[in-house]
């Protein structure tokens, strides 16, 4: 195993491993919290028509891509202030306008699309310095922000509406929430691919919420099975020559299922205090 | 002066719900404002106003001396503890401890840490609303009336001025309701809080001093 940590690629791997297992199940807690599993896709999509552009103008697909996140999420962000209903009908419209999009750009130009898609097959193995780069500074982003403004994003991920009533700049925090949300699913398209995006932020949250000890610990436990999975998986695919981001999924859903398993055991044993006579 | 309204007007787009030329409710500590009447007449869009959480489609509004936008109005909103109609929890996994912490948060302020006044405030509002015993509940655990004084905590930990009730008793079961009535009557009684209080049972609205009628788009402002 040792001679694999003179290769940089293999490097690259660990350090992008560690960094999005420890702050992307914030974002995936984010995620479950708000009722964004379905606008995620429309990001994905958003994303997709990014890389098309940036390698339409030679520049970095990935960077591309996360400015089209970013401004996908700006949208969504202020289509859910209107309602979720409506926002639904939307959200299928950026999709496949963003995919019509890009097609029509990689057939009138010399764009290989090949090389747009390989965001949604991105692999842990074939990051570049670059993109290394990009992704510990969002996940360190990740990290900085949920420390700073703990109390906010808690107060709004609760209730929007309490938490402008009591003074705090809600619209502000939940737009920087989605936008935070929208580059993280950015930047883990890369490592994950896009398809197998939840392995890195909603199976770890999930996990961790099953054990259903407040909000600060669900972000704790979260970054410690993060970090669990993202190894553990890339392990499982090492020892028995897998594809990294399937064997980091297998991994997390048995997270997910022993979190269940607890999370009954907990309900058992509360119960029994509950039942108890006083 | 706890509401002050001038040429207000709220709808919803093109739709009026309620059009006032000029209410002022005046009012010491523990002073009740009970507002009644009909479903629809705009008692939740105007308690919304107050504390800035719609914009009028015309005139102004003020709370506790302050109008929404105003430099000082955040200030204003550390001052008030506010308990929506009862709705169930959402999908974050909170403990019933981290809920009534957070209507504190305002008063804390940005980047400083809780003191033990804070813990203290905390631990007084659950005690108070009898929901320490369920501290380390999840919400979702819950059953409306118990969820619903926990929320009523919520408001209480920030120690507020005034209390802005929006239905506290509504779409629960007998049981929640008194639980939450009792809870209520004895704040009044013992805290002496000032309130707005949106209700249509007459258990809470007799707590009340003064009393806006809403109806037909207008209001009316008598001595209860």
């Amino acid at each position: 195993m040792l001679e694999y940590l003179a290769l940089a690629p293999f490097r690259r791997a660990l350090i992008a491993l560690a960094v999005t297992g420890l702050a992307f199940p914030a974002l995936g807690t984010y995620i479950l919290a708000l009722e964004l599993v379905p606008a995620r896709f429309a990001v994905m999509h958003a994303s997709l028509l990014g890389a098309a552009v940036g390698l339409f103008f030679g520049i970095s697909p990935l960077a591309s891509a996360l400015v089209a996140s970013v401004l996908a999420g700006a949208g969504i962000a202020r289509l859910s202030e209107r309602s979720a209903a409506s926002a639904g009908g939307s959200l299928g419209l950026v999709m496949t306008l963003s995919l019509g999009l890009a097609f029509i750009l990689f057939y009138k130009s010399d764009v290989n699309a090949v090389e747009a898609f390989n965001l949604f097959w991105g692999s842990v193995l074939a990051l570049s310095e670059t993109d290394l780069i990009l992704t510990v500074g969002g996940a360190i982003a990740v990290i900085i922000l949920a420390m700073v403004f703990l109390r906010e994003i808690q107060a709004v991920l609760y209730d929007r509406v309490l938490a402008a009533a009591q003074g705090i700049p809600a619209r502000a925090v939940y737009f920087g929430i989605i936008i935070l949300v929208c580059l993280g699913i950015g930047l883990a398209m890369k490592v994950t691919g896009a398809l197998m995006i939840d392995a890195v932020t909603i199976l770890p949250a999930l996990a961790a919420r099953s054990m259903r000890r407040g909000f600060r610990g669900t972000l704790i436990r979260g970054a410690i099975f993060g970090i669990s999975i993202n190894y553990g998986g890339f392990a499982l695919a090492m020892v028995l020559d897998l594809p990294t981001s399937p064997a980091i999924i297998v991994v997390g859903a048995l997270f997910v299922f022993a979190g269940k398993l607890a999370e009954r055991r907990i309900d058992r044993r509360s119960a029994r205090i509950t039942s108890r006579p006083s | 002066m706890l509401v002050e309204a001038r040429d207000l007007v709220l709808g919803y787009g093109m739709r009026k719900v309620l059009e006032i030329d000029e209410l002022m409710v005046e009012g010491r500590r523990g002073t009740i404002v009970g507002l009644q009447g009909p479903n629809g007449t705009g008692k939740s869009t105007f308690l919304k106003a107050c504390l800035g959480l719609r914009e009028p489609s015309a005139g102004s509004i003020a709370l506790l001396g302050s109008e929404p936008g105003a430099g000082g109005f955040r200030n204003v909103l550390t001052r008030v503890g506010y308990l929506p109609q009862a709705r169930p929890p959402g999908l974050l996994r909170l403990t019933v401890k981290e809920v009534v912490e957070g209507g504190r948060y305002g008063r804390i302020g940005f980047l400083k840490r809780s003191g033990e006044r804070d813990r203290r405030a905390v631990l007084e509002a659950m005690e108070e609303t009898g929901v320490a015993v369920l501290a380390r509940r999840a919400i979702q655990e819950l059953s409306g009336g118990q969820y619903q004084r926990v929320q009523i905590a919520r408001a209480l930990a920030g120690e507020p001025e005034l209390l802005v009730l929006d239905e506290p008793g509504s779409h629960l079961d007998a049981e929640g309701r008194s639980g939450v009535i009792k809870v209520i009557s004895k704040l009044a009684s013992e805290r002496k809080s000032s309130m707005l209080l949106v209700a249509h049972d007459d258990d809470l609205l007799e707590l009340a001093d003064v009393m806006i009628t809403f109806a037909d788009g207008a209001v009316e402002y008598s001595d209860a």
